[in-house]
């Protein structure tokens, strides 16, 4: 043999040898997925509802994939913070989150995020949705949703609006509904919905849009009233609370909790992971914290569907968000 | 009486042998946490969170509360020893604790901050069982305006906290303001002095703040003396706060329990207000003002009674109403919710074995609580013994362990460096870390309120002039830097 | 007493002023830069931008005092004592630390610090600096894992 050919044929055979490396590894990875405890991160403190969520469906899906699962915090910006460090992460399956969607829906068009969410990353399964109210004091003068509505647009400018954050759904969804039915309002925004319920409850803001956790309670106390709520079927405590589809409103108000990882994670991980998120939605831990987190559960939406939901919904927000005028190059 | 039945009934759930192991494996677990800089209650509450599943939701809450107190009594224990504060509530005490305990009296010291905390805990249960309600609905009446005046009053007081020149406490504490303002603003969603790394998008962090400033700051101030010197002088005999230093403390205590009680219930920064609004009254009615931050029983009594008073305080929102004011209670929150209870206002009328149950294992904790500091203060003391030149690397390898721990982030480290150096440098010059910290905590509220308020009145100032408490919050700042310019102007006379 | 002319305190005064009024100012662009709103709509950088005036403004005075009436300076030559050398070392590896905890994992990186601090801080005998890092990064490593704390493992699973 001449050099040439000799090492022509060295370099055919490392390189076929280095393929080998690499995929035997990743097929066996594939083969025996998981065989290590996986960690998720959840992008908020511990004790929110995407928490305890994320950790009662932990406890179902650990059976599921026959290892431990390892949840860590790590707040900071809704979720964002973390997403942007995940996307960096290895895509072997082993580092997920569980979030809420804004950091996909939301975050990238109110500033400039590190990560791109419809390539950076890899959906896996939506676990839940979140219901949004709005409500007043139970001793307030608005006795129903259009109430609030005719004084508003009779009085402009004056009704008082509270909710948990400018990006959040409430926040969002009150800039159409407003643009629609022709009124102005103050903008007061809270740090999340404790605050929230606080300034509401104390009489500082008329009406108050927030996510409906412990809405129930305070409906039963006759401390709140609820008014208006994003589900078709309403709600079984508040039964005067007209929903969207009854007033009219046809606007983006999704919030969810999904669970992705980066991209690049392979698909039989992704549906094993996914299998085993479904699964323990199932379970009776998880069924009793969704319930009491008002969690809707809704239709298992996995992998690409998953993605192409997403998609929609971040289009839309996307729209909300220049409505109100938050959208990032509209911002110094 | 009816609360006397609702204790009995308390102490019913609380002494059942499950129920007091588990406050016990609480207040011990928390104890530990708050003695380790750095890793705070609410990560422990998490990590525990899911074993507690399988509890009972009274057992489940009374281990989560433990934490949570009984960290109050452990972020004490660093802040006196190596001036690191565990907690922003701690951030005080660390003024003339740990001037004490570098002469020599850690023991009455570390003594003192137990007692005083079982005071003021103790004090704040009573208070919590007898005037929950009450006290719930008073606290709803701050909103936004009420905060602002608030605010502003507190930034006041924090002027007249610290040694030395005021010029430069009010400087470090604008610089704490400044500081405190990185993240993404609530209000626009834009980010504020992020610089385009992903870490800051919340802010800084108080931890790797704190424990820059004044941790390595304090210990990189200490290695210019050759490392062999002792940094503390030892005084053994002296465990225990002597009878001075009751007689000293004794309206100290009492003082701090009202007040931080009462500041307790605030949502939001309550427990950091009261500590150092305590810290300050006995400042302002001492008959030797000059001689605090030097070593002061009273300094030291004040703010730990407030802090632990506001501690129980805090519950009331969250066991009143269903508003978790602070993170730690939010755990609680869910930690109730993964119960299957969902916090409001009905909850004690629901589930009176849990609430009863949850205060009657308070007292029970702080007593507890009681029992395991005392004792380890012979060990803390012994520990401060330990050559500087092997002390030091340890308590820096707690400190990054710590701070790390916090976020499980690279850049909470070297946040902690950098403020470690700025500490260092703050020191040389006679610039105090206290205001910036503590102007650190209140920034936020400070702004969020004059915004949420604005908001509110649509551009109308006259809001807080208006509303009855933010006028009387501003008038008595008024009163305050009247009184305080004319002390000044005497001095110069 | 009266000093004529600066003396090494005043020196450290100064360069504090300007180091403070210079962070104020550059604080205070950045702050305009973010949109100011009005008084009465406060825009995200109003608040900023308020502190850093006021902070710069008393940068300045404290500067102008320093230069006009140098006699009162903070103590007798600040930084007289400082070994800078020493606070290069320990701030130096507490950022290296930083640095390599992930990739390294939480056992390793520990170790290494230690044994920078114990040796060549604390200038212990080699022996003793392995020995006891060692020791304390083991015990750390187990204790965590114990408690279940998620710090990073390194290559070595340590």
């Amino acid at each position: 043999m001449t050099n040439t050919s000799s090492r022509i044929a060295a370099v055919a055979l490392l390189t076929l040898l280095a393929t080998a490396g690499v995929a035997a590894p990743r097929a066996a990875a594939q083969e025996a997925f998981p065989t290590k405890p996986i960690t998720v991160w959840i992008g908020f403190p511990p004790g929110g509802a995407t928490d305890i969520l994320m950790r009662a469906l932990a406890e179902g899906a650990e059976k599921s994939l026959g290892q431990k699962i390892v949840v860590i915090n790590k707040p900071g910006a809704a979720g964002a913070v973390a997403t942007a460090e995940l996307a960096k992460a290895k895509p072997d399956g082993y580092t997920i989150i569980c979030n809420t969607d804004t950091p996909v829906t939301r975050s990238p068009h109110l500033r400039d995020v590190e990560y791109e969410p419809f390539r950076d990353l890899a959906f896996i399964n939506r676990v839940g949705l979140f219901k949004v109210v709005f409500a007043v004091r139970a001793d307030s003068s608005h006795r129903t949703w259009r109430d609030v509505v005719e004084w508003a647009r009779k009085n402009p400018g004056q009704l008082t609006f509270g909710h948990p954050g400018v990006a959040t759904t409430p926040a969002l969804v009150m800039t159409r509904i407003a643009a629609k039915e022709g009124f102005t309002y103050r903008n007061v925004p809270f740090a999340g919905d404790g605050p929230l319920t606080t300034a509401l409850l104390g009489g500082h803001v008329v009406l108050g849009g927030g996510s409906s956790v412990s809405a129930s309670s305070y409906v039963q106390a006759k401390r709140m009233r609820i008014l208006l709520v994003n589900d078709r079927a309403g709600l079984d405590y508040a039964a005067d609370a007209a929903s969207f589809e009854k007033a009219g409103y046809d606007v983006e108000s999704t919030t969810s909790v999904i669970t992705f990882g980066p991209q690049g994670m392979p698909r039989p991980v992704v549906d094993r992971l996914a299998k085993a998120f479904n699964e323990a939605a199932k379970t009776e831990t998880f069924v009793n914290v969704a319930r009491k987190s008002e969690v809707t559960v809704g239709e298992p939406l996995t992998g690409q569907a998953l993605a192409d939901w997403l998609r929609k919904v971040s289009a839309n927000y996307e729209a909300l968000i220049k409505e109100a005028g938050l959208y990032k190059s509209e911002k110094k | 009486m009816d609360a006397l039945h609702s204790m009995m009934l308390g102490l019913g759930v609380a002494l059942q042998p499950a129920n007091l192991f588990l406050c016990f494996v609480g207040v011990f677990v928390g104890t530990l946490i708050g003695v380790l800089p750095g890793i705070g209650p609410v990560g422990t509450m998490s990590l525990l969170l899911p074993a507690t599943f399988h509890l009972s939701p009274v057992g489940a809450i009374i281990m989560l509360a433990g934490i949570y107190y009984g960290a109050q009594y452990g972020g004490s224990t660093t802040s006196i020893l190596v001036n690191i504060p565990g907690e922003a509530s701690s951030i005080v005490t660390a003024l003339d604790g740990y001037q004490m305990a570098r002469k020599g009296r850690a023991g009455p010291a570390l003594g003192m901050a137990a007692l005083g905390s079982f005071v003021g805990g103790t004090v704040g249960i009573v208070g919590l069982m007898l005037l929950a309600s009450p006290l719930a609905e008073a606290a709803l009446s701050f909103g936004p305006p009420e905060y602002f005046a608030l605010m502003c009053v507190s930034l006041v007081v924090l002027t007249f906290l610290s040694q030395g020149s005021m010029y430069k406490s009010l400087m470090t504490g604008l610089l704490g303001l400044l500081l405190s303002g990185v993240g993404l603003d609530m209000f626009t969603g834009a980010p504020r002095f992020t610089f385009g790394v992903n870490e800051l998008t919340d802010g800084i962090g108080l931890i790797p703040l704190v424990m820059g400033l004044f941790g390595i700051g304090e210990i990189l101030g200490n290695l210019e003396q050759s490392t062999t010197r002792q940094i503390y002088e030892t005084r053994l005999g002296e465990l225990l706060p002597t009878a001075g230093d009751w007689l000293a403390a004794k309206w100290s205590i009492v003082r701090g329990t009202v007040i931080g009680f009462f500041l307790g219930i605030l949502p939001g920064g309550g427990a950091v207000l009261s500590s150092f609004v305590a810290y300050a009254v006995e400042k302002r009615v001492s008959k030797y003002p000059e001689r605090f931050g030097t070593g002061v029983i009273e300094g030291v009594a004040a703010p730990e009674t407030a802090n632990n008073a506001a501690a129980q305080a805090s519950f009331i929102p969250l066991l009143s109403l269903g508003i978790p004011p602070n993170v730690v209670m939010a755990v609680l929150f869910g930690g109730l919710l993964i119960h299957g209870i969902t916090p409001g206002p009905l909850l004690i009328q629901q589930h009176p074995n849990l609430f009863w149950g949850v205060v009657a294992s308070m007292f029970v904790g702080n007593v507890m609580l009681l029992a395991l500091n005392l004792p380890l203060i012979g060990i803390w003391v012994r520990l401060l013994r330990v050559p500087y030149d092997v002390l030091f690397p340890l308590i820096l390898f707690f400190c990054v362990v710590g701070v790390y721990s916090v976020n499980n982030s690279r850049v909470d480290v070297y946040l902690m460096v950098a403020f470690g150096f700025v500490g260092y440098l703050m020191q040389k010059l006679g610039y105090a870390p206290a205001p910036l910290a503590l102007a650190y905590v209140l920034g936020p509220i400070l702004e969020t309120a004059l915004r949420q308020s604005l908001a509110l009145s649509a551009g109308s100032f006259a809001i807080f002039f208006t509303r009855p408490i933010a006028a009387a919050s501003m008038a008595v700042m008024a009163v305050l830097i009247a009184a305080q310019i004319v002390s000044e102007l005497r001095r110069h006379r | 007493m009266e000093h004529a002319g600066r003396s090494r305190a005043n020196d450290a005064e100064l360069y504090a002023s300007v180091v403070l009024f210079a962070f104020a100012a550059a604080a205070g662009v950045g702050a305009y830069r973010l949109g100011l709103g009005s008084v009465h709509n406060p825009g995200p950088g109003f608040m900023p931008f308020a502190t850093a005036t006021l902070l710069a403004l008393m940068a300045l005075g404290q500067l102008v005092r320093v230069v006009v009436a140098p006699g009162r300076g903070s103590g007798a030559g600040a930084f007289a004592t400082s070994r800078w050398g020493v606070v290069a070392i320990v701030l130096g590896t507490l950022f290296g630390t930083g640095v390599v905890f992930e990739r390294a994992g939480f056992g390793i990186a520990t170790f290494l610090m230690l044994v920078v601090l114990f040796g060549v801080v604390a200038r212990k005998r080699w022996w003793v600096t392995l020995l006891s890092a060692a020791l304390v990064a083991a015990a750390a490593r187990f204790l965590s894992r114990a408690l279940g704390m998620p710090l990073p493992e390194g290559p070595l699973g340590l």
